[in-house]
């Protein structure tokens, strides 16, 4: 395992596309926190003159970057048959998996705490101090780490049955849009009012008119509304547009999101490998 | 003899098409060993199931002595290299780079045996090149460069000489020589171009629809495709005794066959022949090559 370990990251610091993740990551990282500084210091937005709401602002891009990034490195080893080299050797597939998973699991999470360091460093000396507490915003990067290896093990999963390259580029893109589709979905359902509250209004005539408390036939309730709010917490995209939020104290979400995503890692993980080492290598 | 492979009843079937079916064949140690057969004859699945790369549906196959359904198989497979179809080779690396690359997969201790594989293959100035660069006969052997990585004793090699140009070929042909000659290596190559085969193997087989017709040593074969004259005559103890009288040698093949070897003068082979009142039927010669003895054995029988 080691040398699998050993050789996947020599491979990685000689890959074009890690450093293109990188600075991705970076570049964006960047263009937020100048959009947030203009927001807060230049247009005297009130809600934007701290860095709250930010640190996760990237996971969408991020998860972009991780399926591309992720489909491309393993796909090149199939796609210039070392996986043949590997297996030729004595290598099991269920190691050589676990070694992507391992490798693309530790650059996912470094491109994802790029990202926190430049948004934490620029914002430190141009706009106000978190609203949120520290520990709060330390569990909550803790977590998103945990989303992030969540995502990093869902893209693997598509590697495993992709039948080639090219084709698992774009699952990958795709199965990531559906997941972002439906796990904001599911946060949508949820965010809706219970009731439309009650308003008044003068029409052109002048008459007053009185709209009463009405009920939203659009809220979702009882076993329905546990399952949606199970697949929002449940599914990594669903969490990280949840932390995006402003926290002010501790929240037991967080460790709700934090098992669901070892959870999730695990199935995922799991299911890569059985349906690798089950498959027919050419 | 000791056995570097050998494969006990192994079939293997996509959903309902079968590729392998029981097939048993049997590769002696220090072998170079030609595995023929036509395009979707099993050559290219057969290797790809020994070496690992699939499963079989059933049966079995040893290397060195061990069954693939042993945990001890994965040991038994650092001793072999294989190049499957293409070479295996990241596009994006040097030759130098992909050696390592394998090293590491191998857990070598050191980078210190990958000049000597590159000069062994003739890829030692090609420095910072990338392989995508390489022409396909670089490749080629940057491919079987990296299954030499590991210092095996068994390599195998799928259809190496496909698409190469003549010099290509030649250089190949001198690697795989070298390798078993000078260094005792058992080469496991297979291929439908006989003619450059049959200037390598000391060992064949031949398969056709997932079975192996026939093993043979080069040998044999070459006794087997002796020039001779064959004749059917009515009486193949009367031919024996003109035969001895004329000094020839020859081979009975049934009770009315025979091949003749030597030069055979045909009219003095009619007067002895008259002279034992033996009627000589027909006679035609007989010049077979490896290809034309293939053509014979998958257009004949299926089983030996």
């Amino acid at each position: 395992m080691n040398k699998l370990l050993r050789a996947d990251f020599r491979r990685l610091w000689k890959s074009k596309i890690f450093y293109l993740g990188i600075a991705t990551l970076f570049i964006f990282a960047l263009i937020s926190t100048v959009a947030r500084i203009y927001e807060g210091k230049i247009l005297r937005e009130p809600n934007y003159m701290t860095p709250d709401g930010l640190l996760f602002n990237g996971i969408m891009l991020l998860s972009v970057v991780i399926s591309i990034f992720v489909s491309m490195y393993i796909w090149t080893d199939g796609a210039d048959g070392i996986w043949r080299n590997k297996v030729v050797v004595g290598c099991t597939k269920t190691k050589m998996f676990f070694s992507y998973w391992i490798v693309t699991g530790i650059t996912t999470t470094l491109f994802h705490l790029v990202y926190i360091f430049v948004v934490l460093s620029l914002s430190s000396v141009t706009l106000d101090g978190f609203q949120t507490p520290a520990e709060v915003n330390v569990v909550l990067i803790f977590c998103s780490l945990l989303t992030v290896l969540a995502i990093n093990s869902f893209v693997v999963l598509i590697c495993s049955f992709s039948p080639n390259k090219a084709l698992c580029v774009i699952f990958c893109v795709l199965f990531m849009m559906g997941l972002w589709s439906v796990g904001l979905t599911a946060r949508s359902h949820l965010a809706q009012p219970k009731f439309f509250a009650e308003y008044t209004y003068t029409d052109s005539e002048g008459v007053v008119n009185e709209i009463p408390k009405i009920e939203n036939s659009n809220y979702i309730s009882g076993a329905k509304r546990k399952i949606v709010q199970f697949i929002a917490d449940f599914l990594p995209t669903g969490q990280s547009y949840s932390m995006n939020q402003r926290f002010t104290s501790m929240s037991f979400d967080f460790l709700i999101w934090a098992v669901y995503s070892a959870t999730f890692c695990l199935i995922t993980a799991s299911l890569s490998f059985t349906i690798f080492k089950h498959r027919d290598l050419k | 003899m000791e056995y570097v492979l050998t494969t006990s009843a192994l079939s293997k079937k996509y959903r309902k098409f079968e590729a392998l079916k029981d097939l048993n064949i049997h590769i002696p140690k220090g072998a170079i060993y030609g595995f023929v057969g036509r395009n979707g004859a099993g050559k290219t699945t057969l290797i790809r199931v020994i070496c690992g790369l699939q499963e079989p549906t059933s049966g079995e196959y040893t290397l060195y002595g061990i069954s693939n359904k042993d945990r001890r198989i994965s040991k038994a497979r650092h001793r072999m290299g294989a190049v499957v179809e293409t070479p295996s080779i990241y596009l994006d690396m040097t030759a130098e780079d992909n050696l390592k690359q394998q090293a590491l997969v191998l857990g070598l201790p050191s980078y210190e045996s990958i000049p000597e594989i590159l000069k062994l293959v003739g890829l030692e100035n090609t420095g910072k090149k990338k392989a995508r660069n390489f022409s396909l006969g670089m490749k080629q052997r940057l491919g079987i460069a990296v299954a030499l990585i590991g210092n095996p004793d068994f390599i195998v090699l799928d259809e190496p000489i496909n698409g190469l140009d003549p010099q290509g070929i030649v250089e190949i042909r001198e690697l795989i020589l070298k390798l078993n000659h000078e260094h005792g290596i058992t080469v496991l190559i297979s291929s439908h171009i006989l003619g450059e085969l049959s200037k390598l193997a000391t060992h064949y087989g031949f398969i056709e629809k997932g079975h192996i017709v026939k093993e043979i040593s080069a040998d044999e074969l070459d006794a087997i495709c002796r020039k001779c004259v064959r004749v059917e005559v009515d009486n193949t103890k009367a031919l024996v005794r003109a035969l001895d009288r004329m000094n020839l040698e020859y081979e009975i093949i049934s009770d009315k066959e025979a091949n003749i070897y030597g030069e055979v003068i045909l009219s003095k082979l009619v007067s002895q022949l008259d002279s034992e009142n033996c009627l000589l039927i027909s006679s035609h010669e007989m010049d077979e090559n490896l290809e034309t003895y293939f053509i014979n054995l998958v257009g004949g029988t299926k089983d030996e």
